[in-house]
């Protein structure tokens, strides 16, 4: 700058030049400052470049909630990243979210990690990631502390994995044929909650439902193959012959859902990550499961039976006598023209037998089952179908040995299974049965029965309304009054009179055959006691002899010629006579002498009399005589007891004497005999009894 | 016209008393006496890029964290400012993109123009550029508008968890970028402007 100057006033010697003549410009001191910002913000920008961490690339296929630049990654909920970009992969199928994770995290993020969005999600169990109402979502990533090869794409959970990070467990699979209770339900073990289960899928082949889950570090052990699982959701009720029944396990798994389980014996292989269980629909079947399969040795088997019954269902019990082996696994129909010769449908169960419960060795196997059955089927073994209830009419499967049944055996190579023969069908219908019935009484001819009795009844009006009939009264009573004027005649009247007098001569005898008795005890005459009895026994030897004489000429008397009959009748009474003068005879009961004598009488009668009319008259007496002998030997019981009461009353009496005096020896033979005629007397008396008329008639 | 400096002598900027040329201090407030800063430019130029240095991430990071009980809200100026008037309150939009960014800016260029004008012994109207670079000085604190609402919202929007309000690292940023610029338009020396400028003389003659 030329400093020219043009006025006067102004100093010249102004020594501004000196300054205005440094040519190089002096550099301000205020440069510092942009470049003091410059290297803060390239320092900044470096440090966060440096301090960047990796990014890693997370799909999902739902980030519902999560923002770019907002959303934080969290590891046991520590910030650790923050979502940069959400994007879309492929297809839009899938949702991307770029994370970028701290520098110092992540060495650890490798190929274990796993990622998930966390929602707040309100269950019956409480209220979950609650701050995520107001912060919004975050991702939550898991992973081990040990630094592995890092990764930096990855595959979110769409929930968060059953283990809680650092918690330890084992992971296995549930599935049931019906459902699973969802809402992660607990795992609860007496009461406590010692696992969970995931979310429930159904299978590919959609025939069953799974879940993933989860038995917590420690409780591991208590799962083992012999394990049962079942569903405690919600409550039972019960009506049975024990009472009514309500269980509810938990008010919590009323609500939710539970699970709980029973290791049913010892032993058993472990829970491992690939274990599979049932979950069961209740503890019955669990059991019964167990029962079955035990600890998974159950063998497959097939029959097909020639009845298609209804009534056999998937689950019915098949048995060996009482004791339940095994149960049908499914039943369906079989045609096979080339097979069974027809077209007919068949009923082809599979069944599944456990070992175990036959009691097989469990090592036996399949092999060692089938050789058992082998050996029982030749010996007749066969399947067939029984009532298992008469109420429902549920069929299950017996294993019955058959009695000459056809030859046959177990076909291993069947398909699907070894095929186990059958026999007929042992099934009562009891439907059928009742139906039969009704049909046979309504076959029953009640219009013709009706038919006939009405029309029985109207021949029996015409009858009774006869006049013969009616008159048959007239003459019945003429009748009656004919038998009562016999009956009133004195003939008849006069018999109660003889009877009695018969009765009265008998009494007498007995009397004083009591009072010969008496006199025998008396007077100890042991001589006549022994007389009396040889007298009486050769009476009695000679009696049955008289007797035939007597009948055999009664018996001719009808037929022969009454001269003939008198004469016979002379030889009989001369005999009689004979006899009745006997000495032994007259010792005898007097009334059967009196007995004797009428007959003689009646003898006498019918020889001195000459009309043949008077005959029947005489038969008759001859037959009273005959009752009065019987009615008399019917007696001879009383006087055979009596001779033995005098025989036990002499032996009481002479029990007293000296045992070894002859005279009690001769006393004892007497009373021996005594006895033995009473006994003669009682077979007489006896023989009398049975046939009394035989004496008289021979017949 | 004679300026001071071809009259010799030289104006106190402090006290505005004049002393010749030579005089290094004012004898009456003691202020250096120069009669042109030899590093005026200089100076200018090192605020004007330390601002713009500080400029460019205050308009790239977020000016205000607004938090709520839901969500999180980072704006920056700009998109502030577009959120405003997507509400409908196009006045304070306006008002937020006119003292944040159109002053700022043309600040900027206006500065450079003036600094490039000077170095370049420029013959365009220096009356025009002293009024420019009056209207620069005026108008280049009311840049710091969006900061003072800044510092006022984060003062009294703090409702614990329902909602608070907080400085962005941009809103650092820009006040230094604000500070940096009213320096460098202060370091402006104007009579620089005058100088060289035969033509502006008889303008400025005229004008008188």
């Amino acid at each position: 700058m030329s400093n020219t100057p043009d006025h006067d006033t102004a100093p010249e010697e102004v020594p501004i030049e000196t300054k205005r003549h440094r040519r190089l410009p002096r550099f301000s001191l205020v440069w510092l400052v942009p470049l003091l910002a410059l290297a803060v913000a390239l320092g900044v920008a470096w440090q966060n470049y440096a301090d960047r961490g990796p990014l890693i690339e997370v799909s999902f296929r739902n980030a519902e909630g999560v923002l770019s630049g907002e959303t934080e990654l969290r590891h046991r909920d520590i910030a650790v990243g923050y979502v940069e970009d959400v994007g879309f992969g492929e297809n839009l199928e899938t949702v991307i979210v770029s994370i970028r994770v701290d520098k110092e995290m992540a060495r650890f993020v490798d190929a274990d990690a796993s990622f998930w969005v966390v929602r707040p999600r309100v269950s019956a169990q409480g209220v979950s990631g609650l701050d995520t109402v107001l912060s919004g979502v975050y991702i939550e990533g898991a992973w081990d502390g040990t630094p592995g090869e890092p990764q930096s794409k990855f595959d979110g959970l769409a929930d968060a994995p059953l283990l809680e990070v650092g918690q330890g467990g084992t992971v296995f699979h549930l599935f049931s044929d019906t459902s699973l209770p969802t809402g992660n339900p607990p795992i609860i073990f007496r009461g406590v909650e010692i696992g969970r289960i995931g979310a429930a899928e159904v299978s590919e082949d959609g025939l069953t439902v799974e879940a993933e889950a989860v038995i917590f570090e420690p409780f591991e052990r208590l799962v083992t193959s012999s394990t049962r699982f079942w569903d405690i959701s919600g409550f039972s009720f019960s009506l049975d012959a024990a009472g009514a029944r309500l269980d509810i396990t938990s008010l919590a798994s009323l609500i939710t859902g539970g699970v709980t389980f029973e290791t049913m014996a010892s032993g058993g292989e472990p829970l491992n990550k690939d274990s599979v269980f049932e979950l069961h629909r209740d503890e019955k079947t669990a059991r019964e499961d167990y029962f079955i399969e035990g600890d998974g040795t159950a063998v497959d088997f097939m029959m097909v039976f020639d009845e298609n019954l209804s009534g056999l269902s998937a689950g019915a019990p098949v048995q060996i006598g009482g004791l339940r082996v095994g149960e049908v696994a499914t039943i369906s129909g079989i045609v096979d023209e080339d097979r069974f010769g027809d077209g007919d449908v068949r009923l082809l169960a599979t069944l599944r037998l456990n070992p175990g419960r036959i009691g097989l060795d469990a090592d036996a196997g399949e092999e060692g089952l089938l050789d058992y059955l082998d050996e029982r089927v030749a010996n007749g073994l066969r399947g067939q179908l029984r009532n298992a209830s008469l109420l429902t009419g549920g069929l299950r499967i017996d294993l019955v040995e058959v009695p000459d049944a056809a030859p046959a055996s177990i076909d291993r190579n069947a398909d699907p299974f070894p095929q186990i023969p059958t026999a007929p069908a042992e099934v009562r219908n009891v439907a059928a049965s009742a139906q039969g019935l009704l049909q046979r009484v309504d076959d029953l001819p009640v219009e013709e029965l009706l038919e006939s009795a009405i029309a029985f009844l109207d021949e029996s009006r015409s009858l009774v309304g006869s006049e013969a009939l009616q008159a048959a009264p007239d003459e019945l009573r003429a009748t009656l009054e004919a038998v009562r004027a016999v009956a009133e005649s004195d003939e008849i009247s006069a018999i109660p009179g003889q009877i009695s007098t018969l009765a009265e001569g008998l009494q007498s005898a007995a009397d004083r055959l009591n009072s010969l008795l008496e006199d025998f005890q008396e007077q100890a005459i042991i001589a006549s006691v022994s007389e009396l009895i040889d007298s009486v026994d050769s009476a009695v030897g000679t009696f049955p002899g008289l007797a035939a004489q007597a009948s055999a000429i009664l018996s001719d008397a009808e037929k022969v010629s009454l001269e003939t009959l008198a004469d016979r009748a002379n030889e009989l009474l001369a005999s009689v006579e004979a006899v009745i003068d006997q000495d032994s005879t007259r010792d005898l009961p007097e009334q059967v002498s009196a007995a004797l004598v009428e007959l003689k009488g009646t003898l006498s009668d019918l020889r001195e009399g000459n009309l043949i009319s008077n005959a029947n008259a005489t038969f008759a007496s001859a037959r009273d005589a005959a009752d009065a002998l019987a009615e008399a030997s019917a007696s001879l019981p009383d006087l055979a007891e009596r001779l033995s009461g005098v025989a036990s009353q002499a032996g009481s009496a002479f029990a007293s004497y000296d045992r070894d005096s002859e005279f009690n020896r001769d006393l004892r033979a007497a009373i021996r005999q005594i006895e033995s005629a009473a006994g003669a007397i009682d077979r007489l008396a006896r023989q009398l009894q049975r046939d009394p008329s035989s004496l008289i008639t021979g017949r | 016209m004679t300026t001071a400096k071809e009259a010799g002598l030289v104006a106190c900027r402090s006290c505005a008393s004049v002393w010749p040329v030579a005089q290094e201090h004012c004898d009456r407030c003691g202020a250096r006496l120069v009669s042109r800063h030899e590093t005026s430019l200089q100076q200018v130029m090192a605020w004007w890029a330390a601002g713009l240095i500080c400029y460019i991430p205050a308009n790239m990071y977020p000016m205000l964290v607004t938090e709520t009980l839901t969500s999180t809200q980072r704006n920056t100026i700009v998109g502030g400012a577009f959120e405003i008037a997507h509400h409908g309150e196009y006045g304070i939009a306006a008002i937020v993109l006119i003292a944040s960014v159109l002053i700022p800016i043309s600040k900027f260029m206006a500065i450079a123009y003036l600094c490039l004008s000077v170095h370049r012994h420029s013959a365009q109207s220096a009356l025009g550029r002293q009024r420019l670079y009056e209207v620069i000085e005026f108008v280049g604190r009311w840049s710091m508008i969006d900061v003072f609402v800044v510092a006022i919202l984060s003062s009294l929007v703090q409702l614990s968890v329902v909602a608070s309000i907080h400085p962005g690292p941009a809103s650092l940023t820009f006040a230094l970028s604000v500070i940096f610029t009213m320096l460098s338009a202060r370091s402006f020396d104007t009579r620089l402007i005058w100088d060289r400028s035969d033509c502006n003389n008889n303008e400025l003659t005229e004008a008188a």
